[in-house]
């Protein structure tokens, strides 16, 4: 099975445990929404971890946004040229059906992997959709559903299977946090998870940069992990910071070494 | 027609006020396959005798079948768009990619339109569709006015429809799960309750908003359809909301000379003036 790594904030000492593990395959760089709450120093920082990564013979898999516009197409287009040509990085999460055809006709042998958040807003729920996708140069898909697993095998798509399924109550255009001039207040104010109070039920909701009430969920059944070992042979562990993400990876550890 | 009021209808009932208000099209979903409840949607049968009120009265007729679509459904989806065809029916507005692409192939006189669900942020989302026989994108609620008009420049052939009242939303375009109320006098179904931010009770919600008063903007961009939102609101709600955004567009003056429009200076408007 191989082993990705994908959360919300990179640190030195997830570089030092990842090189450390052969069983880690790689890691996703690149945030959902913004690259500054994932790198203080936006997108020269995702390059300066794709080269660190890369040192350490790890695979990198780049997240593109959500939002793909004219404000931020062409600056993401020509960092995935220069990462293709400078770092041979060929995976590639999408969730935009123009950048998944944009980036498989600028980088043909790239692997373009339909992400959790484009499946939570893509609206794909059948293979016409899936099949769409494939003639646009789709080649995978992330899941974390048991049935999607084995549809989609039986379609020759790659499933790579989510250990951390991705739930929001929205995600908006406009970061929810009111520091963006401010790098450091900036990702602090990401990383508290301030709590927000609606005026009519009081209940209260979390802010976490452009998501609202984001959080991951964690599927340890039986059943999913029996129909990921039938159908797959990628898994991507998500977590919001390095620490949760090393608490999934020995739960995932101690899940596979039951099948293997 | 130059510019067309694109109102809902949740009943057969709703059509008449609202083609009287200034509707020049009506949209309705299609019952069990559209974005919402069963009850705010019309049966293959309710569309027929509403695309002859609709044709009688010289309007068009637009049908949704805008949910989320399962491999089980799509034979019968398929066949109740070919009986939508036989009926006369305008345009059929979809949200996912099969089945557009499917739809193109199968419906020879019916338009397709791309629904707001699908998502369309950029000009070569818009050059799939267009390369696919779609008519029509019906664009993200959440786009800012340089990247409308950016991905208007780059594919000027496409039509565009704009959701001019109701529900427009800068969280994710309606694929949320925020609550959703039904507020008294507020045809809105979104997430119209306040959030305030606990450290400075800042609002973070979203409001109802309509273009009425600003719709001259999009006229000059080259805009060609304005929907109202709220199939599921009792229509006398939704009435004066197409009267006022009729009114709004009748009322539009397109400037003759649009060459200091820089980017407002595109093929189609100029056949408009």
């Amino acid at each position: 099975m191989n082993c990705y790594i994908q959360t919300d904030y990179v640190s030195p000492s997830m570089l030092e445990f990842i090189e450390k593990h052969e069983d880690i395959k790689g890691v996703v760089l690149g945030d959902y929404t913004c690259n500054r709450r994932m790198f203080s120093g936006g997108y020269a920082e995702l390059i300066k971890n794709v080269g660190q990564y890369t040192c350490i013979n790890k695979e990198i898999i780049i997240q593109t946004p959500i939002y793909a516009t004219s404000r931020n197409v062409d600056e993401m287009m020509a960092g995935i040229v220069f990462l293709d040509t400078e770092y041979h990085v060929k995976k590639y999460l999408v969730q935009d059906v123009g950048i998944l055809a944009t980036i498989s006709e600028i980088i043909p042998d790239a692997e373009l992997i339909w992400s959790q958040m484009g499946r939570n807003r893509g609206n794909i729920f059948n293979m016409n959709s899936v099949l769409f996708l494939q003639e646009h140069g789709l080649m995978g898909m992330e899941v974390a559903f048991k049935s999607r697993l084995s549809v989609l095998k039986k379609h020759g798509m790659k499933a790579y299977a989510s250990y951390g399924n991705i739930v929001y109550k929205s995600v908006s255009r406009n970061c929810y946090n009111k520091y963006f001039s401010n790098d450091t207040v900036c990702r602090i104010a990401c990383c508290d998870h301030s709590e927000c109070l609606t005026t009519k039920n009081n209940k209260e909701i979390s802010v976490d940069g452009f998501f609202l009430d984001k959080a991951y969920q964690y599927d340890d059944s039986r059943e999913y992990w029996d129909s990921v070992y039938d159908n797959c042979e990628n898994v991507i562990i998500h977590a919001e910071n390095f620490g949760k993400a090393l608490e999934k990876y020995n739960n995932y550890k101690e899940i596979i070494v039951t099948y293997e | 027609m130059k510019y067309e009021v694109l109102a809902p209808a949740g009943e057969i009932d709703a059509i008449l006020p609202l083609i009287e208000a200034g509707a020049d099209a009506i949209y309705v979903g299609l019952k069990g396959f559209s974005s919402r409840p069963n009850n705010a949607d019309l049966s293959l049968d309710e569309i027929k005798t509403a695309v002859n009120i609709c044709h009688s009265n010289n309007t068009r007729l637009h049908v949704a079948i805008n949910a989320g679509i399962q491999n089980d459904d799509i034979n019968i989806i398929q066949s109740n768009l070919l009986s939508l065809e036989r009926y006369g029916v305008d345009a059929v507005i979809l949200s996912d990619w099969g089945m557009l692409y499917k739809t193109t192939q199968l419906l020879t006189k019916t338009e397709v339109h791309a629904s707001t669900l699908l998502g369309v942020y950029n000009a070569k989302t818009v050059n799939l569709l267009k390369e696919m026989g779609v008519n029509r994108v019906v664009l993200s609620t959440n786009l800012y006015i340089d990247e409308i008009i950016s991905i208007m420049n780059a594919e000027p052939d496409m039509e565009y429809e704009i959701v001019a009242d109701g529900g427009i939303c800068f969280n994710d375009n309606r694929i949320c799960e925020l609550p959703h109320y039904l507020k008294e006098n507020d045809y809105c179904v979104g997430c119209k309750d306040e959030y305030y931010r606990n450290d400075d009770m800042v609002s973070i919600g979203s409001k109802s908003i309509s273009l009425s008063e600003i719709v001259q903007i999009f006229v000059e961009l080259g805009i060609l359809s304005y929907k109202i939102e709220g199939r599921t609101v009792p229509y006398k709600y939704i009435v004066p909301h197409t009267k006022k955004l009729s009114e709004a567009l009748k009322n539009t003056k397109v400037k003759k000379d649009t060459s200091s429009l820089h980017y407002f200076k595109r093929v189609n408007l100029e056949d408009r003036l």
